[in-house]
């Protein structure tokens, strides 16, 4: 973790020129300065300076931030506010310690080796004692108020069986030219097993064989994400230890926060005197998002639209962990206009955040319903039938837009488009 | 200054949830561009003319600063609270309330962001011409405030030459329609044009209306490098004299070139005296003929290079070096002391070279980019504010600078206004009987000096600013 006089020399680089007023969503739905990357920079230099203290008003502004990047991005001083916000989130986690129910939920839940599961399984069983099931669709939402979940909220139900449960150790391909790892990530493993699924179906159809670790667990972004750094470490190593052993060339996580968590956040998250980071630089390395992959692997691909009468319209939206984080933008959209039978539409601001941001839009709610209502425009404006998208934060986020605009439009991960029109 | 009294009425006149005291809001509306920090007492969200009023009343009875604020990326201090007091954050008064194209006007509330004002209009063939460089998050109200002007000035001017008309509350707390909705007006004093400007000492503008252009057909775009600085200000006087105006006439010297290539790595020849990027914009058929005639100018004057940019995408290739000065040239050194002197078009030259002369005497690296079209030039004095001794040194040869300007027949400030941090030299410019008169106005405004104090006129005493760094 990084000491405070670190991240205020990072946070002085702001010369407060105002140019991320004009970029960062949350700001642009409130006018309000505290919510912009320029008046956090200048929260944070007051308390290096000792003007200001940790205190709780403090922590509901550093709350306030999708850490999507998109400040950085557009930043003149190069300042990376995203990063600068995260790390003033640690300090204060370390001075002021965790709130109950984060707590409760990095350390205890995602942390612990079988109780997210148990709970989950639990969960399978009674979902429909708490939530209901809107009708024509298959989502739930709350049948009376729970602390922390909205009850507008739409809720896509447990999986019965998760992924992981159903299939872990090694897949071996046919003729196997490739061995990877996958990451499943607990959105496809609890909700989505199907994303998963794709993912392996869709490797195997290409010769590549598939280790999937059944002790794998949560990336850590949550907890790292919130500062909670101690859970993230301790989340990270056993994910490392899972993938440690096998022989395989990458290790492959569909969703993109995860893959950026891996990739990008592990490194940081083992400090240089730390004994485990050797590791955790090997591990970090072999990470990358099946796009970047799945170019390599399928090569340059035509379309071929004579397949249906009535091609699919299918739009993309870039999570920030893919666009702003990985660079990666130009290979989904390439693998998204090679499909067969599908028309590719962009839609109007692909790559402006949709508001999900992590723990943002449970702290935050309205205001995330307010970012993302100008996603679901965009989506609906682009006249798509299907949006893709590769991070399973942006997909649930986006699922509820749509529900709560009333469209009905399904929302897909990039892997299983791919993985249903890439023939076995 | 604030006490439980005035916050209860506050709340009263603007709602509870548009009145922030805690001293994290207030931290965050401490600051602009200019990076110095003044911590203010309340700030407050109004939405109406008569919320704005009733602040202002409550004002005078109090006798509390108020300080009106944009999106505070001025560069000068315009909207930092010296005195503390309230700051009136008018960003959510945001909604353009016309766009009229049988008139050719736009009707908006002060918070419009620029940049929105002019996509709406350019939807239906209109054009709003100033373009400040902060116009993605700038707001009308501020633009008109400290009226801005921009690269398009050379050919479509500031931001004076496209306000019509205002609504105004005036410190006191009365509501004032100024100006007109028609091309003509002349009834009575221009307030309209005194209120531009004024830099939110004299009223808080409520309603702005604007004058609106048909859009031009077509824009070329091209960038000229020349060995010298003197080649590139000679290609500048002969473009104008061949009667063209461009729309926009940008130029960097040899720091900046430096400094941009070592940023973005984009191949310009970092021994070249200057760059010039000239844009031209009309009816195809005239912009055509206007860039090859302006091309064959480049090229008598010994240009390295004269290259037009066949599309959109070549012209903002061509842009990148210039869009990327301003953040290449910090790597210098953390602080820019940023002057926008301007001197008439024919003295660019002679106004570099005394820049030049300046900076050696002083030991200080200066950097020079800006519209070198309109003569107005974006003097940057690169140092370290930590240093005490060089930001001394870096105030002794500013002084220097202005001094030159007005020599050259020149302003000490083209668009940036004078806020705080150029107040010291008003006097330069004006004399002791100029500043007198506007003082004058100030008072026939503003009897209790409530309104943003403490800017425009140097000896007013201030709180010990906290600088950034």
């Amino acid at each position: 973790m990084k000491e405070l006089t670190e991240v205020l020399e990072e946070a002085r680089r702001c010369v407060k020129c105002g140019n991320c007023l004009a970029q960062c969503p949350v700001y642009l739905e409130t006018l309000e300065e505290p919510l912009a990357a320029r008046g956090k920079m200048s929260l944070i230099e007051a308390v290096g300076e000792g003007d200001n203290e940790f205190n709780k008003r403090l922590g509901k502004i550093l709350s306030q931030c999708l850490l999507c990047g998109t400040c950085a991005e557009n930043c003149p001083n190069g300042v990376r506010a995203d990063e600068i916000i995260r790390q003033a989130r640690s300090l204060l986690v370390e001075e002021k310690g965790l709130s109950l129910p984060k707590k409760a939920i990095f350390q205890y839940l995602l942390d612990s080796d079988s109780l997210l599961d148990l709970l989950l399984k639990g969960g399978v069983a009674l979902q429909h004692l708490f939530l209901k099931r809107i009708p024509q669709e298959s989502g739930l939402r709350l049948r009376f108020p729970v602390p922390f979940l909205d009850k507008r909220r739409f809720i896509p139900p447990l999986a019965t069986d998760f992924f992981l449960d159903l299939r872990s150790g090694w897949f071996r391909a046919e003729k196997e030219t490739r061995r990877v790892g996958l990451f499943v990530g607990c959105v496809a493993n609890y909700l989505f097993p199907r994303i998963a699924r794709s993912a392996l179906d869709l490797f195997l159809g290409q010769g590549i064989s598939v280790y999937i670790p059944g002790n794998q667990r949560c990336c850590g972004l949550p907890a790292f994400g919130s500062g909670d750094e101690e859970t993230a470490r301790s989340l990270a190593l056993k994910n490392i230890q899972a993938f440690e052993e096998e022989d395989i060339e990458k290790i492959i996580a569909p969703c993109a926060s995860c893959a950026s968590m891996l990739k990008l956040d592990y490194p940081m998250v083992f400090s240089e005197k730390d004994p485990f980071r050797p590791k955790a630089l090997a591990f970090s390395e072999k990470v990358s998002d099946p796009s970047l992959f799945l170019t390599k692997v399928l090569g340059p691909r035509t379309t071929d639209p004579g397949q249906r009468a009535q091609p699919l319209r299918v739009t993309y939206h870039d999570p920030c962990h893919l666009r702003r984080k990985m660079g990666i933008f130009k290979e989904p959209r390439a693998l998204l206009q090679a499909l067969p039978g599908v028309e590719y539409v962009e839609m109007r601001e692909a790559s402006r955040c949709c508001g999900q941001g992590g723990s943002f839009n449970v702290a935050n709610y309205d205001l995330s319903l307010k970012i993302l209502e100008r996603k679901v425009k965009s989506i609906d404006d682009s006249g798509a039938e299907v949006v893709a998208t590769a991070c399973s934060g942006c997909l649930l986020q986006l699922m509820d837009g749509l529900h709560q605009a009333g469209l009905k439009k399904e929302v897909r991960h990039l892997v299983e488009m791919v993985n249903q029109a890439t023939p076995l | 200054m604030i006490d439980k009294t005035i916050l209860k009425h506050m709340q009263e006149i603007v709602g509870k949830d548009n009145v922030f005291e805690d001293k994290e809001t207030r931290t965050c509306y401490s600051y602009d561009a200019t990076n110095l920090k003044y911590l203010p007492d309340l700030i407050v969200y109004p939405r109406t003319p008569e919320q704005v009023s009733g602040i202002l009343k409550l004002a005078n009875e109090a006798r509390f600063p108020v300080i009106p604020r944009g999106a505070g990326t001025g560069f000068t201090g315009g909207t930092l609270p010296v005195a503390g007091g309230v700051v009136l954050v008018l960003t959510k008064m945001n909604k353009i309330l016309k766009i009229d194209p049988e008139n050719l006007l736009a009707v908006t509330e002060p918070g419009v962001i620029t940049y929105d004002l002019q996509q709406e209009v350019e939807k239906i063939g209109l054009f709003y011409p100033p373009d400040p460089a902060s116009l993605k998050s700038s707001t009308l109200g501020g633009n008109v405030a400290e009226c801005a002007g921009g690269p398009r000035a050379v050919k479509y001017g500031v931001t004076k030459d496209y306000v019509l008309g205002l609504e105004v509350v005036l410190p006191m707390g009365e509501i004032i329609s100024t100006g007109v909705q028609t091309v003509k007006g002349v009834v009575g004093y221009d307030l309209t044009k005194l209120l531009v400007g004024s830099e939110g000492t004299l009223g808080v503008i409520t309603k702005i209306i604007l004058r609106l252009l048909p859009l031009p057909k077509s824009k070329r775009t091209m960038l000229a490098i020349f060995p010298t600085i003197e080649a590139a200000a000679n290609t500048v006087s002969q473009v104008i004299s061949s009667k063209i105006i461009p729309t926009t006439l940008e130029f960097m010297d040899n720091p900046c070139i430096r400094c941009v290539e070592d940023y973005l790595h984009i191949g310009l020849p970092v021994e070249a005296g200057a760059l010039l990027i000239i844009e031209v914009d009309g009816p195809p058929e005239v912009v055509a003929q206007d860039i090859q005639e302006i091309q064959k100018i480049c090229q008598a004057n010994g240009a390295i290079e004269a290259k037009v940019a066949r599309d959109n995408q070549e012209a903002e290739e061509l842009w990148k070096a210039r869009r990327a000065v301003s953040a290449a040239v910090v790597k210098i050194n953390p602080t820019k002391i940023n002057e926008d002197i301007t001197v008439p078009r024919s003295k660019v030259a002679e106004i570099l070279r005394r820049v030049e002369a300046i900076a050696k005497k002083h030991s200080l690296i200066i950097v020079n980019f800006g519209h070198a079209g309109d003569g107005n030039i974006h003097v940057n004095v690169m140092i370290d504010r930590r240093k005490k001794e060089e930001e001394e040194r870096a105030h002794a040869a500013v002084k220097e600078i202005f001094a030159a300007t007005l020599e050259l027949g020149g302003t000490l400030s083209g668009e940036h206004g004078i806020g705080i941090t150029k107040a010291p030299y008003v006097p330069m410019e004006l004399g002791d009987m100029g500043v007198e008169v506007m003082k004058r106005i100030k008072k026939a405004f503003d009897p209790n000096n409530i309104l943003n104090p403490g800017k425009i006129f140097p000896e007013r005493e201030t709180k010990q600013a906290h600088q950034g760094h």
